[in-house]
């Protein structure tokens, strides 16, 4: 997977920033690896909990998910969805939850995207 | 997921206790510590982390601050509100970086924080400075014990090492304070004299059973021998030294264990020097250990009156010692007679419970 990764060289403002991340890991590819495959398969937990949060109208909750989300995306260098999830807490916290719809839905599409990317790399190292 | 896990390397570095609710998150942390090769324990909430840093097996605590249940901060608090045995080194590990939340990181106890996403080689760096902390206290214990041990052969000595730093570290601060060594002495010097003095007869190691010990009056040439333990802790210091010049603290040491027997006169050993040509920390030391030897029993004396002590010093004014170190002796007597009362040998407190509490007295009361 890390082969075919590395020759993306994807940008800085990418979904996944997989140069930053290895660097992260001291160049240690199967760490990597390692680390998205747990991150793949924690995005329908994270999405269901949080969507639950949003259901109960939850402030406090969505403000404490989207902060796990911000700090996992961070380490694992998913920009993007860091973005979605900063605005998001930022929203919850000033208990501006009228305005989360599109923001739930930009980290609902960002945690698909990110699957899809991941997964099609492992289909690729086969 | 467990909520504690246990990885070795067999690395003989402090073991790390990572803390982090977030598993990718830990798991990532835990990788890299591994590759830099780290001993790493991993514990998923605060109640858990807590509970092995209270079983004394971990001297760094890397722990992210927002966590369900007890939270970074409140483990932190936890830790240090605690009496542990050894000094815990914590950082935080945190994607806050507001002004207010690092002041409330440090007032909770907190030495350092990283920020996420945690830059390898910025981990590295910090936590070199958090083994060199570790160590140092490390460093303090094994130099207090070496002494004990080369003590432990003279039965009589009982708590000598442990009142001479005391009474080291009075002199120091009461100097300190006046116009003459303000300048000469500050808060740096006062811990390395404390943490160095007592090594002053490490030399005695070398000197034989039957001088060392003899019970009564030594014979001209056994006194010769028995004068070599300031030239043996000397050399012996020096070849340490060698091996790591940067510790100024042993170049310390060193001056302390040649310089301790030499007068103010001129009149004493090893190299006859007079004045402010002897070190000023054998200076000072040669106050505090005559005031001891004097006040304490010995094979070859009873136990001295501080009253008769402080006439014999008082007499050695300008001739065995340094006029400036008598005085403030007399400055401090009150100290010195409350260490000498709550560092009496017949309470000597055995080595380990020195080495769980090796600190400055606190809180001395004056007789």
């Amino acid at each position: 997977m890390m082969d075919s990764l590395l020759t993306q060289r994807p940008a800085k403002d990418s979904s996944l920033d997989t140069d930053e991340l290895l660097a992260r890991c001291l160049g240690n590819a199967d760490l990597v690896e390692r680390v998205l495959t747990r991150f793949q398969r924690s995005i329908d937990e994270e999405l269901e909990a949080l969507e639950r949060s949003v259901d109960a109208a939850d402030a406090g909750d969505i403000a404490r998910r989207a902060h796990r989300i911000k700090g996992t995306s961070l380490s694992v260098s998913a920009h993007r969805l860091n973005e979605c999830a900063q605005r998001l807490e930022t929203l919850a916290m000033s208990d501006r939850l009228d305005g989360i719809d599109s923001c739930i839905e930009d980290i609902r599409q960002e945690f698909a995207r990110l699957d899809e990317l991941i997964a099609s790399q492992q289909t690729m190292r086969g | 997921m467990q909520a504690l896990n246990q990885t070795s390397n067999n690395s003989l570095r402090s073991p790390i206790l990572l803390v982090d609710d977030d598993p990718i998150c830990l798991d990532m942390l835990e990788g890299v510590l591994r590759e830099l090769g780290y001993d790493v324990q991993t514990a998923t909430d605060g109640k858990t982390a807590f509970e092995h840093v209270r079983r004394g097996d971990f001297r760094i605590v890397l722990s992210d601050w927002m966590m369900p249940g007890v939270t970074g901060i409140e483990l932190c608090k936890l830790i240090r509100l605690r009496q542990l045995s050894g000094y815990v080194y914590f950082i935080l590990l945190t994607s806050l970086d507001r002004r207010e939340n690092l002041v409330a990181g440090l007032q909770a106890g907190a030495d350092d924080f990283i920020a996420k996403p945690f830059d390898p080689d910025e981990l590295q760096v910090r936590l070199r400075v958090a083994e060199r902390i570790v160590s140092l206290e490390s460093r303090d214990l094994i130099i207090f014990s070496l002494a004990k041990l080369a003590e432990s052969r003279d039965p009589e000595t009982g708590a000598h090492l442990e009142r001479m730093r005391e009474y080291c570290r009075v002199l120091a601060e009461y100097l300190s304070q006046t116009c003459k060594y303000q300048n000469i002495i500050d808060a740096d010097y006062v811990r390395t004299i404390y943490l160095t003095s007592p090594l002053h007869d490490i030399g005695k190691v070398g000197i034989p059973d039957d001088v060392l010990l003899k019970p009564g009056r030594l014979t001209p040439d056994e006194l010769e021998i028995m004068k070599q333990h300031s030239v043996i802790g000397s050399e012996t210091l020096d070849a340490a030294i060698h091996a790591q010049p940067s510790a100024e603290y042993l170049r310390f040491a060193r001056d302390i264990a040649w310089s301790h027997h030499e007068k103010f006169n001129g009149s004493g050993y090893p190299r006859g020097l007079s004045g402010t040509d002897i070190p000023l920390c054998g200076r000072i030391v040669a106050v505090a250990d005559v005031y001891d030897a004097l006040t304490t029993k010995r094979v070859y004396k009873e136990a001295f009156s501080h009253e008769k002590a402080r006439s014999i010093i008082t007499d050695g004014r300008g001739t065995d010692f340094d006029p400036d170190i008598v005085d403030a002796f007399l400055s401090c007597e009150n100290q010195f007679i409350a260490i000498k009362r709550q560092l009496d040998d017949s309470a000597q407190r055995p080595l380990s419970a020195l080495l769980l509490a090796n600190a400055p007295l606190q809180s001395l009361q004056p007789a």
